[in-house]
């Protein structure tokens, strides 16, 4: 019982030493200068709704239950995409994300990395990676693969 | 018998309340015939009004009890007083709190419905990120599920071809 209950705790310990090295990374590249970000607050997200207009995307249903947006965008600096390139690539090989799919297109990469926690993302990460730009986009809150796919009806998925 | 310019004096000392018992009879005696001067018919009637009137008779208890009635009007008009007060002033609160309410809700009301007004353009200018954001996810997701999904059916396709090849290569 007693290495039982050790072991949960020690591995309680070793993820949240993982999940404060994620926010440490994250900080790094917010610290960059070259990396413009944009932090969309749970107060901005919960007006989405409001401003929502667009037809045939259903946006609210999946920013009621997010609490946080952060977008990294970096264009034209080598030194500094190949810094986020290498982030992603040691975020990839941890254990707390979790890797989804990798899609390829002509010179474009997309990576989806995903944190679950019963079934439901925590934390989802697109990274998307072109010849001379890296965007990373993190949404934080509580939703499932489902809420995802309804935000655009496959009718009107256009996708380039 | 008092002639009518008498009666004319009488009257006119009635009025000024001068006029003993005695004259007050003969008065009375005078306008209780039926034969009386054409000018005396209209002061006829209003002295055999005031006459027959003090023949009315005044129960002893009336007055004690016209005097308690007032009393108790007295009493009674107070509170009244107070009560109307009161339901003035509970009407004014209530009248003042429905006219808050409204208020609230109109003001409430037209944020609501214009909520770009209360918002920074570094605010809106956020939310349109978040919204392309939101929209790229999806549509990337959705791809790579399509993809997915292509893959697997291409997986179970050549499986099955494989399968037929086995077969009959077994069969041979």
């Amino acid at each position: 019982m007693k290495t039982k209950i050790t072991y949960i705790i020690a591995l309680f310990l070793v993820n949240i030493g993982m999940l404060h090295a994620q926010e440490k990374l994250f900080n790094k590249l917010a610290d960059n200068d070259n990396v413009s970000v944009v932090y969309i607050s749970k107060a901005l997200l919960n007006m989405i709704p409001e401003f929502e207009s667009a037809g045939g995307t259903d946006i609210g249903q999946l920013s009621d239950k997010l609490e946080q947006i952060e977008i990294y965008t970096c264009e034209g600096d080598t030194k500094t995409i190949n810094v986020m390139r290498s982030e992603m690539e040691s975020l990839t090989k941890s254990k707390t994300y979790e890797s989804l799919m990798t899609i390829k297109e002509k010179k474009q990469s997309v990576n989806f990395l995903g944190y679950k926690q019963n079934d439901k993302f925590k934390d989802l990460i697109m990274y998307v990676n072109e010849d001379q730009s890296c965007t990373i986009i993190r949404i934080k809150g509580s939703f499932t693969s489902s809420d995802i796919k309804k935000v655009v009806k496959p009718s009107t998925d256009k996708t380039k | 018998m008092k002639t009518a310019e008498e009666i004319k004096k009488l009257i006119a000392l009635f009025y000024q309340g001068e006029t003993s018992a005695e004259q007050e009879k003969e008065l009375i005696e005078y306008f209780n015939q039926t034969d009386i001067s054409e000018d005396l018919k209209n002061e006829q009637v209003i002295l055999n009004t005031i006459f027959k009137k003090d023949l009315i008779k005044i129960p002893a208890e009336l007055e004690s009890r016209l005097i308690a009635r007032i009393d108790h009007l007295e009493i009674s008009s107070k509170p009244r007083i107070i009560a109307f007060q009161k339901r003035w002033i509970w009407t004014s609160l209530a009248a003042s709190f429905t006219l808050l309410i409204g208020i609230y809700f109109l003001f409430n009301k037209n944020f609501s419905d214009q909520p770009s007004k209360n918002l920074s353009q570094t605010d809106i200018e956020k939310i349109q990120k978040a919204q392309e954001a939101i929209i790229l996810i999806s549509k990337k997701y959705n791809k790579g599920l399509g993809q997915l999904s292509h893959s697997q059916q291409t997986i179970a396709y050549s499986n099955q071809i494989l399968k037929k090849s086995i077969n009959n290569f077994n069969q041979q």
